[in-house]
């Protein structure tokens, strides 16, 4: 069941998160938002396994890999590590009159759909 | 699994990853990380990278270790990149990177010593070792003349006429020529011929500088006309460019722990060997079958791995 708009926080326009790894801040801290397949993914800045910068990340379908050893998220499984390592740390995001928001709390499951394709 | 083709850093883990797996099977076991408060370690095997496609490195000198009473457990795979790779790629500051948090992995274990068979590996890790190095980081060769008593005391004949080939680039790679030859030495039978043609450029082959074609055919042909059976290799790079030589000369390539693991009765297959000495692709995929597909890999999965990792 989908939350209320006031739990969602505002990251910025649509149109702001076309191409590559886009970071903004919350008051949770940094995060990072990428467009794959069409859908908008959120996610922490940092590789769980050596703190590597995401931002570099390496995309390939719905997964994103940290540059540093290789470890590779699936996005549209929660961030899933797949050869079995820790998961990365993903959020909930959702798009509203052009709006990509983003949900803190880890029970919203929401995965933004872009209306730009 | 990735495009094993595209020069990614995704692509280059996951191809080492498979690749170790195929090879290996369960026979390596490695630890991608330690906990913190683990028990303390004194000694560790570094297990780099591209160790991956050759196993049996790994598997003899833990076993070589064992012999003489070292008990080494291995820590290691692409979690514990010393960050060759992005410097190979140009990214420094990557490479910087993976080697501290390397260095911060290995601190976990509190080892007294972490070896290492890996050229690459030992000169990242000097260059970012802390100026008190929280332990001794060394490549394994240095173990071996230290331990040598012990291990003279239980060498078999290995009754060869051998080459050594080597790289002099730099003072660590000396030191590592010096050992292995120290080494080797000292294994009963084995006979050294002084050669020419033997030397490598750069720290090691078939990565950073290849040995260029002439020069390896004046080493082979040396070998030959010298009456060389078995070339002795120092890094897993070297034996991955020379092997395929084997098909043009007949001279045995081996990496020189296969010779003191020989001289001690131990015996690992060389399965990167087979599979480059079929010489055709189609045929090692076919060979990799019934290891890949009960894994749920497919002959199209494979055969770009084994193009990039074997056939390169």
């Amino acid at each position: 069941m989908a939350s209320a708009l006031t739990d969602w926080i505002p990251l910025g326009r649509e149109s702001e998160f076309v191409s590559g790894v886009e970071r903004r801040a919350t008051s949770a801290g940094l995060i990072l938002v990428i467009r794959l397949e069409g859908q908008f993914y959120a996610f922490d800045p940092t590789c769980p396994h050596g703190g590597g910068d995401l931002r570099r990340c390496e995309p390939e379908g719905s997964t994103i890999s940290c540059p540093l050893h290789g470890w590779t998220f699936d996005l549209s499984k929660r961030g899933d590590e797949t050869h079995g390592f820790r998961g990365l740390r993903t959020y909930a995001t959702r798009l509203c009159e052009g709006v990509l928001f983003v949900s803190l709390d880890p029970t919203v499951n929401e995965v933004a759909t872009s209306s730009l394709d | 699994m990735a495009d094993a083709k595209a020069p990614t850093y995704t692509g280059i883990f996951n191809n080492v990853r498979t690749i170790g797996q195929l090879l290996a099977g369960d026979r390596l076991k490695w630890q991608t990380e330690l906990a913190v408060g683990a028990p303390s370690l004194p000694f560790m095997l570094h297990l780099s990278c591209f160790v991956h496609y050759t196993p049996h490195i790994p598997l003899l000198a833990q076993q070589i270790l064992e012999r003489i009473g070292i008990d080494c457990p291995i820590l290691g795979g692409p979690e514990n990149c010393c960050g060759a790779i992005h410097v190979h790629m140009g990214d420094a500051a990557l490479g910087e990177q993976a080697a501290r948090i390397g260095i911060g992995g290995f601190r976990r274990a509190r080892p007294t010593t972490i070896l290492s068979v890996c050229p690459d590996c030992d000169e990242m890790f000097a260059q970012f070792m802390p100026k008190i190095a929280p332990f001794r980081h060394s490549n394994i060769s240095e173990i071996f003349v230290e331990q040598l008593a012990k291990l003279e005391s239980i060498m078999q004949p290995v009754n060869r006429r051998v080459m050594i080939h080597s790289h002099d680039s730099n003072t660590q790679r000396q030191r590592d020529k010096s050992n292995i030859e120290t080494v080797l030495r000292a294994i009963p039978g084995l006979e050294i011929v002084e050669t020419k043609h033997a030397g490598g450029i750069g720290p090691h082959c078939q990565i950073l500088a290849p040995m260029p074609p002439p020069l390896q055919d004046a080493m082979f042909d040396e070998a030959v006309a010298l009456g060389v059976d078995t070339l002795i290799v120092p890094y897993h790079s070297c034996y991955r460019q020379h092997l395929k030589c084997e098909l043009r000369w007949p001279v045995n390539v081996q990496h020189y722990i296969s010779l003191i693991g020989e001289s001690l009765g131990l015996h690992e297959e060389e399965e990167y060997k087979k599979l480059r000495l079929l010489d055709n692709v189609d045929d090692a995929v076919e060979m990799l079958r019934p290891r890949f597909e009960p894994l749920g890999y497919t002959p199209e999965q494979v055969r770009p791995l084994i193009e990039w990792a074997v056939y390169c």
